[in-house]
């Protein structure tokens, strides 16, 4: 167990410097530059900054410097958003974008598995139909509306909650409502999946042969299973949710990670995109290899080696 | 009795209503953030995209300049009741018998917000550092007028008392300029020209480090009416009253908040929630109706912009000025603004927009007339638009930049019979193909910096950074030359009409419009004044409560 961990952890670095390596080179191979403005600068002005970061160098070189600056933890600073670190700038993101996304990603387990349940326990009647109406629609609706009718109902209409912004200690709840109830639909229809597929194996008809009462063939022995391939899923969904969503953040005005993904690779601020991306690729390692060893422990079938 | 799995499903229905009453008690009593701001007299406002930085010497944007002229003053400061003509700022008083040898006085009482007094060498150090090529400051041009300045910064010398500044003594400033200019007092309200703490920059580093952290909240001391308390990226700046400032007797307001806010639709639905005091700008979509229903809250007015297009005459046809005016005569800028955009921006008539100097009549040269153009474009040899090459219209990635050129494309075809595609290019990509002349037509605009044609006209000089048309005419050049040398401004403004007259006969660029600015005001917001030139006399600002 404990080497199989420690191997997939050596394979994780491996996978983030990959990932930061990828980031610099299509950044920097892409067109444009992080000092174009619209009042073009004198050539020697360009120069001179090229020079002082480093930018005139070959790319392999700026790509070993940059890589080095990561892996030493002696972070550079952020082109755009000048005189910050940039793991300053993550780390006065992290906390937004932990909040609101662990909110989100425990809404879309709290809804989207007892709804999935539901639906396969009820499987062609109504229930199910209903459940499976409404989580189609929500696989559908791209939170970028979703979160505005979100802020205009219960924000501008009914003023239970800010329409934007991050002040208040309820302001998690639109923008988690928004990420949980579109995350919840997939993890509902993969619940559903997954326990109607269970059901019908050998071993549970032998269970209910043996006359064990329903509740628990569904909660003790089915369950388990089913949770296999819903699992799968719930580990690159939380290090999703967990580093911020763009629209959301815009929609909702959240100093989350978010935002900084995107607007970074349009700025061609690398160094904040290389960070980014580093982070995003740790936690998708992190909770890849939690999900791994869940599924070792519900699964008896499954070893770690 | 009922059995218990009876009480359960009574009990979750019952639970859900209360927390839903509850809820709605809550928010029918919540207040309004505006309320409580009005009684701390803090002014909430949107300040657009999150800020680069608040060293004045190496940021270029509007977000920038309304933060730190909030934090900063210069020589000279907006007036409170007019923003765009000039009052008394760091200097108590400033003459020029010539218009080229400027005399500030400065304040003996000005203060940095941490005590240390204000003086000439201040100013000194500043200029040197904007102009030193080490720093790489983006906008070290707006101090070219001072004489020596360019050959600064470019490095052709290295001796800094080579450039027009002298100090006689610690509170007196001479400057000598290259030219007379008789707008230099307004072009001082720039952030560019502003002093900046020597001795906090020098603790981080030395004159012309980069990216240290001396600009940030707990280092930064500042000059103006507010000082900076705190600003979280991509949430907030808070700056809160200078007790030191020397006209701190003046400042009303405690505070203020600036909320980064770059999603128009997500702005307006905070102001509308009582979030906001003002906001940066109004959904493109929401203008017509706004000016229809015309809401005391909804204000408009000019701005000193201009958008244009510009043509790349290093590349046939657009070497032939004939092909360039058939393609301007083409626009009905009128329909283009009243029926597509509706959002109240002019239709330009020149370059220049009204509003850039008092005596400079705005030119009346622009035209819509689709027979000339073709035949105009028939005597360039594309009669009805045939063998004309095919080519892109290269615009940013903004819908409303889309709009503009679906427009032009439709009217060329129309019109003139010549089909022309549309490539958007995320905004620095699209930066660069413009200024590495990598374009066919290109969509663009210019703020004006200070309140003077020159502001305008003097990016179209040859080999000017910002032309990115090239085009160049030695007329022109020798005209823009006269409006920097010459001390009468009859003369002057006539050499500058004369110049814009030439440039939009040969026509490099196509104006479009002159903008306007939206933004919305909550109407207890007092003392509130437009300004062409977007300053913003925060000292005077109010809310009544």
């Amino acid at each position: 167990m404990s080497r199989f961990i420690l191997q997939r952890l050596l394979q994780g670095i491996v996978v983030i410097i990959a990932v930061i390596s990828i980031t610099f080179l299509i950044i920097r191979l892409g067109p444009g530059s992080p000092f174009a403005n619209e009042r073009e600068m004198p050539d020697y002005v360009r120069e001179n900054l090229d020079r002082l970061y480093g930018l005139d160098q070959p790319l392999i070189v700026q790509l070993g410097r940059n890589l080095w600056s990561f892996i030493t933890l002696d972070l550079p600073v952020s082109y755009r958003l000048k005189g910050w670190n940039v793991g300053e700038i993550i780390a006065q993101g992290m906390p937004v974008s932990f909040t609101v996304g662990g909110a989100a990603f425990i809404i879309a387990v709290l809804v989207g598995v007892p709804a999935g349940a539901i639906a396969a326990l009820r499987a062609g009647k109504f229930e199910d139909r209903f459940t499976m109406a409404v989580s189609t629609l929500g696989v559908c609706i791209p939170s970028l509306v979703l979160g505005p009718l979100f802020a205009l109902l219960f924000g501008l209409q009914l003023h239970w909650f800010n329409t934007a912004g991050w002040y208040d200690a309820d302001d998690w709840v639109l923008p988690s409502l928004t990420l949980g109830l579109i995350s919840a639909a997939a993890v509902a229809r993969l619940t559903r999946g997954g326990l109607r597929e269970t059901l019908a194996q050998d071993y549970i008809r032998t269970a209910r042969a043996k006359g064990v009462s329903e509740t628990t063939i569904v909660m003790r022995h089915a369950f388990r299973l089913a949770c296999l391939p819903l699992l799968n899923y719930l580990g690159p969904l939380a290090a999703g949710l967990l580093s911020g969503s763009f629209v959301t953040e815009t929609v909702f005005q959240l100093p989350g990670l978010g935002r900084h993904f995107i607007s970074s690779a349009l700025h061609k601020d690398f160094t904040l995109a290389m960070a980014l991306a580093a982070f995003f690729a740790t936690l998708i390692v992190v909770f890849n290899l939690l999900v791994d060893i869940l599924q070792a422990y519900l699964n008896p079938r499954i070893r770690l080696k | 009795m009922l059995p218990m799995s009876w009480i359960a499903r009574l009990l979750l229905p019952l639970l859900l209503l209360g927390t839903l009453a509850v809820l709605h008690y809550h928010g029918k009593n919540r207040p309004q953030r505006v309320t409580a701001a009005a009684t701390s007299r803090t002014l909430l406002i949107g300040n657009g995209t999150d800020i680069q930085s608040l060293d004045p010497h190496v940021v270029t944007g509007q977000p920038e300049h309304w933060v730190i002229t909030s934090l900063f003053e210069g020589l000279v400061a907006p007036d409170p009741a007019n923003p765009d003509l000039d009052a008394p700022g760091l200097a108590s008083s400033w003459q020029s018998p010539d218009f080229q040898t400027w005399t500030f006085e400065l304040r003996p009482d000005a203060t940095w917000s941490d005590g240390t007094p204000i003086t000439s060498a201040d100013y000194l150090y500043s200029f040197q550092r904007i102009l030193s090529p080490e720093l790489g400051s983006p906008y070290a041009e707006m101090l070219y007028l001072l004489k020596g300045a360019a050959q600064f910064h470019s490095g052709k010398t290295k001796d800094f008392s080579t450039v027009g500044v002298s100090t006689p003594n610690p509170h007196r400033l001479i400057l000598t300029l290259e030219g007379p200019a008789p707008y230099f007092p307004g072009m001082l309200k720039h952030y560019t020209w502003f002093p900046v703490p020597r001795h906090v920059i020098e603790r981080f580093g030395t004159m012309t480090t980069r990216d240290t952290p001396w600009a940030r909240p707990g280092h930064i001391v500042s000059s103006g009416p507010f000082t900076l308390k705190d600003w979280r990226i991509n949430h907030f700046i808070a700056v809160e009253k200078n007790p030191r400032y020397w006209d701190a007797a003046t400042t009303k307001l405690n505070a203020i908040h600036f909320f980064p806010i770059d999603n128009p639709e997500s702005e307006e639905r905070v102001f509308l929630d009582g979030q906001l005091h003002i906001t940066y700008t109004v959904p493109l979509a929401k203008i017509p109706r706004y000016r229809e229903t015309k809401p005391p809250f909804f204000h408009q007015g000019p701005e000193l912009a201009c958008e244009f297009y510009r043509l790349n005459t290093t590349r046939p046809p657009f070497d032939n000025p004939k092909v360039r005016q058939a393609l301007a005569l083409a626009i009905d800028r009128v329909s283009l603004v009243d029926q597509v955009i509706r959002s109240g921006h002019l239709p330009a008539t020149g370059l220049t927009p009204p509003g850039a100097h008092p005596d400079y009549k705005p030119l009346n040269i622009l035209r819509f007339d689709p027979s000339a153009a073709r035949t105009l474009l028939a005597e360039a040899g594309f009669p009805g638009g045939k063998g004309f090459r095919k080519m892109e219209i290269l615009t940013n990635t903004s819908p409303s930049a889309r709009t503009i050129a679906e427009f032009f494309q439709e009217s060329w075809k129309k019109h003139l019979g010549i089909e022309i595609g549309i490539l958007q290019q995320e905004w620095q990509v699209y930066i660069d193909s413009q200024q590495s002349l990598n374009y066919d037509l290109s969509r663009a605009g210019w703020v004006g910096d200070y309140a003077d044609p020159f502001t305008f006209l003097g990016i179209f000089r040859s080999g000017d950074g910002n032309n990115n048309t090239g085009w160049s005419s030695p007329r022109y050049d020798e005209l823009m030359l006269t409006a920097t040398r010459e001390p009468d401004t009859a003369r002057r403004i006539a050499a500058m009409q004369e110049a814009e007259a030439l440039l939009l006969a040969d026509m490099p660029i196509i104006p479009i419009f002159w903008r306007m600015n939206s933004n919305l005001i909550r109407p207890e917001v007092k003392n509130w004044h437009h300004s062409v030139l977007s300053h913003r006399p925060y000292k005077t600002l109010t809310i009544s409560p």
